[in-house]
């Protein structure tokens, strides 16, 4: 099962326990997995990613509601950017609003999940499939 | 000239001038009871220049009936005169008959006194120097000067009357007949009294009837200048009436017959000119008339619309105000109801998110658990997680439809429209629902005649609809099934019939069925405790979204039920 050796992961999300669950089965997956609980942090560590590449996660799971800004912020920050605008983001919320979404869909390779209606397990899957395209 | 001619010429001239402006007056407006009475006045001032001309030139005792004549008809004229102040200006006479009785006896016995020996009882010739006869005067002849003098002041203190209560126009009126009036007193004192009195000749005498003629013309003026253009006319006319009596004198004063028709000739020229004359003036002043008629009006008209106009103005000016108060007042409300609307979403949105959280979380645990990574438990545990599981599914399910519905209910969703194969959307959710209807030993008939159209759809949101009906079908049927069957109502539309044999429904429930406020049956609360009506409601939304149709059919409690889906064909 530990397809994905060495590959980054960063969750941004401001809930421990969901970090916490989802964490477990990608770990499993071979997955490494950073994690931040605020959009400031987030942005952080992309700053850090422009200066070593090395530490670039092959996949971002963001949040839209956050403590500090929100998950859309962090979204634009990284879209805008040539360096990081490749890594493909799984909006993944429980904040459901059409209009959101739309926006969300039009950014380039930027998925919309809502965390209710995905299993973790579910969740590991669907990143494979989009890390293998 | 001697002064018999002069006489002559005189009383000629007054009497044409007298009898044109009687006619003039006359004709100006024949019903009018004004225009008669001095119609008639007029006449009867001829009548008494006539006595006064013959008494003057007959001298002798055979002048005593006409001096009686120009007392006779001199009442004639007094009385007229009274009769003349009471009705002008009006066209009828307006006078109570005992007043009517009383003026015409006094008349009667004024005239009738007149023609006795009690005022005039004979002539004792003429003095040297003097043209006139003297008269003898009879013992009653202060009577006679009493009703003369009282029948004069009767008509001043009526003018004076009217002239106190008549408007503008009729005291201009008023002002010509008491200027003539004045005029006729004042020269009929100096020339008659004062001077044959004081000075002790009678010279002026024969000529009394000049002193006439300014009255006449005030009370012409008076009768017929309703209108000051009149003034024109009237000129025009004593004008040509002046030029015929000149052309008659001359006539009259022709030495040879051949002069005769040669004048009466021109005489007749000049006569058909005049006439002409005065027509074309008439109809001059008449079109002039109405033109300031019309004028006047205009202006009227002119200033009332000015009025209207300035009116309409602060009408609108007002309304506009009114208007954009109101406008005000909406927009706010409007802003305030937009400013709720986005609130209301807003707080759907942050509540949902924040129900959903802790069922994420639960659902993870839930899935860890079961995965067995953290060790093994028994198998009952396993059930009741299992458990766990399937009502937070329940619950997020919940969840995700109380705010579908809120934003389709405001039409707010947004909708990924996409051709898909009908059957295709059906199958998947029949899918989903197999392991359900399997549990509760159901069958699922799917009536295949005819082929599945495409539709245009949103798929996840129309699937939601047709899982809700289907999930609602099998949730209230406990024995035998549900039949799909595909219709085409009409050429471009596709109807889907979800069948059951369930509990039915009552027509009160049918009515509630689709609002989102409905509250089930008795019966659907014992058979499924965990629906709670809201699913339907969001099927209706978003198949009207999609220019759809949604009703349900029932022949009544444990009837069955029979749900229609209506699309267009993409």
């Amino acid at each position: 099962m530990e397809q994905q050796q060495n590959k980054r992961v960063l969750i941004v999300e401001d809930e421990r326990d969901v970090i916490e669950i989802y964490k477990i089965d990608l770990e499993q997956e071979g997955f490494i997995v950073d994690s931040s609980f605020t959009g400031r942090g987030a942005l952080d560590k992309i700053k850090d990613f422009i200066k070593s590449p090395e530490l670039q996660p092959a996949l971002i799971i963001l949040d839209l509601l956050l403590p500090d800004i929100s998950g859309i912020e962090v979204l634009k920050k990284l879209k805008g950017d040539p360096k990081t605008a490749d890594i493909p983001v799984l909006i993944l919320t429980n904040y459901s609003s059409d209009k959101i979404r739309e926006l969300v869909e039009s950014m380039k390779n930027t998925e919309y999940l809502l965390k209710i209606n995905i299993s973790p397990l579910e969740l590991v899957q669907v990143i494979r499939k989009k890390l293998s395209s | 000239m001697d002064q018999q001619l002069l006489l002559l010429i005189v009383h000629v001239v007054v009497t044409a001038i007298t009898l044109a402006l009687g006619l003039i007056v006359f004709f100006n407006n024949r019903k009018s009871a004004t225009n008669i009475i001095f119609f008639i006045l007029s006449t009867f001032i001829l009548i008494w220049m006539v006595f006064n001309y013959f008494a003057i030139i007959h001298v002798g005792s055979s002048d005593l009936p006409w001096a009686r004549g120009i007392l006779f008809s001199a009442a004639f004229q007094v009385y007229l005169l009274y009769f003349f102040v009471k009705s002008f200006p009006r066209d009828r006479l307006e006078i109570k008959p005992w007043e009517l009785t009383l003026v015409l006896t006094l008349f009667a016995g004024t005239a009738l006194l007149a023609t006795t020996p009690y005022v005039f009882s004979g002539m004792t010739g003429v003095a040297p120097g003097e043209i006139i006869a003297n008269v003898e005067q009879g013992k009653l002849i202060p009577l006679y000067g009493l009703s003369m003098v009282g029948i004069i002041i009767a008509s001043l203190i009526v003018m004076v009357q009217k002239y106190r209560h008549a408007t503008a126009l009729e005291r201009k009126q008023w002002a010509f007949i008491l200027t003539g009036f004045a005029i006729f007193f004042v020269s009929a004192v100096v020339f008659l009294f004062l001077v044959t009195n004081l000075l002790g000749t009678t010279i002026f005498v024969p000529y009394a009837p000049i002193t006439i003629i300014p009255m006449l013309i005030g009370s012409v003026f008076a009768i017929l200048k309703y209108r000051l253009l009149n003034v024109k006319v009237i000129a025009a006319e004593l004008l040509t009436v002046a030029i015929w009596i000149g052309l008659l004198v001359e006539i009259v004063l022709s030495a040879s017959l051949q002069e005769v028709v040669l004048k009466s000739l021109v005489f007749i020229v000049i006569v058909l000119f005049g006439l002409f004359l005065i027509r074309s003036v008439r109809r001059e002043v008449y079109d002039k008339e109405q033109l300031q008629e019309l004028t006047k009006q205009l202006n009227i008209a002119n200033t009332e619309l000015q009025d209207l106009n300035d009116n309409l103005q602060a009408k609108v000016d007002e309304q506009t105000k009114e208007i954009r108060a109101a406008y005000e007042v909406e927009k706010k409300a409007r802003q305030k109801l937009e400013e709720l609307d986005k609130a209301k979403d807003q707080f759907i949105l942050t509540t949902q998110h924040n129900l959903r959280t802790p069922l994420t979380i639960i659902k993870g645990y839930v899935e860890l658990v079961l995965s067995k990574k953290f060790g093994n438990f028994d198998a009952k545990v396993g059930d009741y997680i299992n458990r766990v599981g399937q009502s937070t599914d329940r619950m997020s399910k919940l969840v995700n439809e109380l705010l579908d519905v809120s934003q389709l209910k405001v039409g707010k969703s947004i909708f990924n429209f996409q051709p898909v194969n009908f059957r295709d959307l059906v199958v998947d959710v029949l899918n989903d629902l197999k392991s359900e209807t399997s549990r509760k030993g159901l069958y699922i008939e799917l009536k295949e005649d005819g082929s599945w159209p495409m539709v245009n759809v949103d798929p996840a949101k129309f699937k939601t609809a047709l899982f809700n009906i289907f999930d609602n079908a099998m949730k209230y049927t406990e024995e035998g099934g549900i039949t799909i069957t595909l219709t085409y109502p009409r050429p471009k539309d596709v109807q889907l019939c979800v069948s059951d044999t369930g509990i039915g429904m009552s027509e009160e429930t049918k009515e509630k069925l689709f609002s989102r406020l409905f509250e089930r049956g008795v019966e659907a609360e014992r058979i499924s405790p965990i629906g709670r009506g809201i699913g339907l409601a969001l099927s209706y939304n978003i198949i009207k979204a999609h220019q759809g149709n949604l009703w349900a059919e029932s022949d009544g409690v444990n009837k069955g039920s029979r749900f229609y889906i209506e699309l267009p064909i993409a």
